[in-house]
């Protein structure tokens, strides 16, 4: 490799480098307070204890004292440098200082006692400071339909960004001016929105806050209005440098970079899933659902390195059986779901067990039941010895597309279904052998409410 | 007035170390973890990085250069937390049986993960200086004041970390 090459993949970084999670100065402030407010809760408690004595009381009720007028002096003079009177901090006030939502609850409940003194911090409320996944009506002033948004709400700042551009459209500042009612106000004439263009929406979050829905009240920037409105749904998502949506409520998502039919449209699969699920990858090639308990267990940074759950892969193609393990398409298979499935029986040391057919969203998916014989001793270059069959390769992966396969433990059922012509979407449940039952139970449900679209439809 | 420190709000602080957060958090990320240390101490590191920032802003510290400051910081505290642990784990994790992302870039996924691995094998000092120079994009002059070496020893380390790299590279692909 020559001098420039290595100089090129140095500037490219690590391939798998995750990124900075934003949002830490906040994070760290939010921490703070937290211990400050840990500090009074507990102070508190402690005073209840009918052993205590005397002395300790009134030591208690000291640090109480002194903890709350610091805690009360310190957001006093936060909003007095702002130069907001009454505490209500303007667009560049204390609204960087915003927590991160899942901490913020706890600070904020322990320091204010009412919603309306926990808005005065200014800025966005705190549950809402994160990354969404949204609504496509919008074209993100591009004039072209949006397949995909994100919107960046940074506490006193607020981005909207689509179809994996960096999120810098309707760059606009945002301040809680109400109970659930938010106002943004243009920083810059970008988007279709002039400098200081106002709008004023009304928010509501779901019961677990993974799901936000805005509703425009008005709006002096249409473009805005068009994109913002609608349902937004959280990320979460261990690897921060991707927009998969993390653990999510019971409810009905939408993928939104799956490709299945290699149209490019967002929203090509949905599906319901009752609570304790997580999505941990949306690429186009694969989406996965797994178990939000093996998620967050997971060593992984990205949460992803044990395999449980439902996986989604586009463009299925039948892998060869290369040395190496690379991913290469097996000669002279169509890709159909027969014909891979006709494959899949004739590759040594994998047991089939065929289930017939099955229907998925009105179409017949070929259905089997995957597990390696016990005396086969094939492995893969990452299979650290252990038995590996490669299995299915990716149309769309391009240089690097990787195989999908069976590692010795472990048990799949595999769906293989024909979206378009020379298109098969693969669904695989997989998991280690001892829990395969159960998993299978529970993924099935979710599995049959599988539904999907070529077009983008939006959430 | 003689010794009177510059009045700088929490606001102004926040959102100042915000902007550096938003412009090099990914690179002191990485950079943290280039470090030997796991992704979760990365990122305490690089948060107690920016706090201390806002801290020294707030304090009235004069801060001439917010970028190079908070390297500087992260670099020591992960340093301070790799002697604590006194172990080494390489960052590069191969990613099995799943397919990377399509990439726009010109360098593929493959040449890339076999360059940081080599990265990987560097002396600490090297590899910081590569991860610096080119990842952080810093020029030579901040790489050697993070470091605390001059910016011509940061640009020699670097060339003979190239050099290196272009070596075993090299052997890499005859193999």
């Amino acid at each position: 490799m020559d001098e420039r090459r290595i100089e090129d993949a140095l500037h490219a970084g690590p391939p798998d480098e995750r990124a900075h999670q934003q949002g830490a100065l906040a994070r760290a402030l939010a921490e703070r307070d937290q211990e400050q407010a840990g500090a009074i809760a507990f102070s508190v408690g402690a005073r209840q204890r009918p052993s205590m004595s005397l002395a300790g009381i009134a030591a208690v009720v000291l640090v109480v004292a002194l903890i709350a007028a610091g805690a009360w002096s310190g957001r006093h003079e936060s909003s007095g440098a702002s130069g907001a009177p009454g505490g209500d901090v303007g667009p560049t006030g204390g609204t960087a200082l915003a927590p991160s939502p899942a901490v913020s609850a706890q600070a904020t409940a322990a320091l204010s006692p009412s919603p309306a003194a926990s808005s005065a911090i200014g800025g966005a409320p705190l549950a809402l400071v994160d990354r969404w996944l949204g609504p496509t009506g919008g074209s993100g002033g591009t004039g072209q339909p949006a397949r995909r948004a994100v919107l960046d709400i940074r506490g006193v700042e607020l981005r909207y960004g689509t179809d994996g551009h960096s999120p810098d459209g309707f760059m606009s500042s945002v301040a809680a001016s109400g109970s659930e009612e938010l106002t943004l106000t243009s920083l810059g004439a970008t988007s279709g929105c002039r400098t200081y263009d106002e709008g004023r929406y009304r928010w509501e979050l779901s019961p677990a806050g993974s799901s936000l829905t805005l509703a425009v009240i008005a709006d002096d920037c249409g473009a805005r209005a068009a994109a913002l409105a609608g349902r937004w749904t959280h990320t979460a998502c261990r690897d921060a440098a991707q927009d998969c949506l993390g653990p999510i409520e019971a409810g009905t998502y939408d993928s939104t970079a799956l490709d299945l039919t290699g149209t490019g449209a967002a929203g090509q699969l949905r599906y319901t899933v009752p609570d304790g699920w997580a999505n941990t990858i949306d690429f186009p090639t694969n989406y996965f659902l797994r178990p939000a308990a093996d998620y967050r267990a997971d060593p992984a940074f990205d949460g992803n390195d044990i395999v449980s759950g439902i996986y989604v892969w586009a463009g299925t193609l039948a892998a060869a059986q290369p040395a190496d393990c690379s991913g290469v398409a097996a000669n002279g298979v169509e890709a159909s779901a027969d014909a891979i499935a006709r494959h899949f029986a004739t590759l040594p040391g994998l047991v089939v067990g065929d289930r017939g057919t099955t229907s998925l969203d009105g179409r017949s998916a070929r259905v089997l039941d995957l597990s390696l014989d016990p005396g086969y001793a094939g492995t893969c270059p990452w299979a650290s010895g252990r038995p590996f069959r490669s299995l299915i390769t990716m149309a769309d992966g391009g240089q690097d597309r990787g195989v999908w396969g069976l590692g010795a433990g472990a048990r799949q059922r595999v769906f293989l279904l024909d979206v378009a012509p020379g298109r098969v979407v693969s669904i695989w449940i997989e998991s280690q052998a001892d829990r395969f039952d159960a998993m299978a139970e529970q993924a099935a449900p979710i599995v049959s409410t599988f539904h999907f679209d070529s077009g983008a439809t939006g959430q | 007035m003689v010794g009177a420190r510059p009045v700088i709000d929490r606001g102004t602080a926040a959102a100042l170390v915000t902007s550096v957060e938003l412009d090099h958090g990914d690179a002191l990320f990485g950079f943290a973890r280039r470090q030997g240390i796991d992704d979760p101490t990365a990122a305490d590191v690089v948060q107690e990085g920016l706090l201390r920032l806002y801290d020294a802003i707030v304090d009235g510290t004069r801060v001439q250069d917010a970028r190079a400051w908070v390297f500087t910081v992260v670099y020591h505290l992960a340093m301070d937390e790799h002697r604590r642990r006194r172990r080494l784990t390489s960052a590069i994790t191969l990613a099995a049986a799943r397919a990377d992302p399509p990439t726009q870039d010109p360098v593929s996924v493959s040449e890339r993960r076999l360059v940081w691995a080599e990265v990987d094998r560097l002396s600490e000092r090297q590899r910081s200086v590569l991860y610096l120079r080119y990842r952080a994009d810093l020029p030579f002059e901040v790489v050697g004041r993070v470091l605390g070496i001059t910016s011509s020893a940061a640009r020699s380390h670097a060339t003979q970390a190239i050099a290196t790299l272009r070596s075993r590279l090299a052997t890499e692909v005859e193999r």
